[in-house]
């Protein structure tokens, strides 16, 4: 998950002007979206077909306070392995049992390592998406309705929030 | 936000004319705003409405993309105008992309007008 304003395009090529190197533009800020831990880098396996990117980023939104758009990068696999980048599966820590095992964790190893990433993430804006607050309020209603996430795992504001939801979507019997 | 809550207008004045007067450092400011759209008070609705409305024209990216979060948390098809004139104001991409978005959100038959 990322900050999508931290990574906004600036001028690489000023008109008239020198190219200008992405290390230049691109702002400190966007190294708090790669945030490691002992030089890995928590990310969520997407399938090709995209089938289980709106189960990844429910669980991601569920795990917030209120409802919320997710920021996200979807990087190509190929991508990772021309930088040499290691990936291994490790068990997830969502409330979305079933997403866990979609968990991976990326050996970043050194801090150049981490700025050839941050450059390849922002020499592709397309990677980078939105999914918007409105959406995900609608899946997490449907996965809290189905059980799939479990509402008392929910942070109590957004349980809350989910609940009046629910209420409100559930037909008023009939007299 | 626990200020607009209590104070409703008087607090969201406040807060408005700090960010309108470029005051705020942006990158709280853009923290204020996504706060803003979340807030579950109707007294304050217009004024916040307003206030998101308008913090889509900050010279700042950040201030503009947490504004347009705000009015997406709203959902209120009155921000349409403001959407639009937004779109035809915004120099970034990805900015004007989540503007469409926003606006799709706030209109789902927006993309027929031109057609």
């Amino acid at each position: 998950m990322i900050s999508r304003a931290k990574w906004r395009e600036a001028q690489t090529h000023p008109p008239g002007g020198q190219p200008v190197s992405i290390e230049r533009v691109m702002q400190a800020d966007v190294f708090s979206d790669l945030k490691t831990d002992t030089n890995l880098l928590s990310v969520w396996h997407i399938e090709d077909s995209l089938a289980n990117l709106e189960n990844v980023l429910t669980a991601l939104a569920a795990n917030y306070e209120r409802f919320t758009n997710v920021d996200y990068v979807l990087l190509d696999g190929d991508v990772l392995e021309a930088l040499s980048i290691d990936m291994k599966q490790t068990e997830g820590a969502s409330v979305d049992q079933n997403v866990n095992q979609w968990h991976r964790d990326l050996h970043i190893g050194t801090a150049g390592k981490l700025m050839e990433l941050a450059r390849e993430i922002y020499s592709r804006p397309d990677t980078r998406q939105r999914m918007p607050e409105k959406k995900l309020k609608s899946l997490l209603v449907v996965a809290v309705s189905t059980g799939r996430i479990e509402k008392s795992k929910l942070k109590d504001p957004l349980r809350v929030e989910v609940e009046k939801l629910i209420s409100s979507s559930r037909p008023s019997p009939s007299k | 936000m626990r200020l607009i809550e209590l104070l409703g207008n008087s607090a969201v004045e406040v807060v408005a004319s700090v960010i309108l007067r470029g005051k705020a450092n942006p990158t709280v400011a853009a923290e204020a705003l996504k706060w803003i759209g979340h807030i579950d008070q109707a007294k304050s609705y217009a004024f916040r409405l307003w206030l998101l409305e308008e913090s889509l024209r900050s010279p700042f990216a950040i201030v503009r993309d947490a504004a347009l979060l705000g009015v997406a948390s709203l959902d209120d098809q009155h921000s349409i105008p403001a959407i639009n004139d937004a779109i035809s104001r915004e120099t970034c991409p990805e900015l004007r992309e989540d503007l469409n978005q926003v606006l799709m959100q706030l209109d789902p038959q927006c993309h027929l007008y031109s057609e």
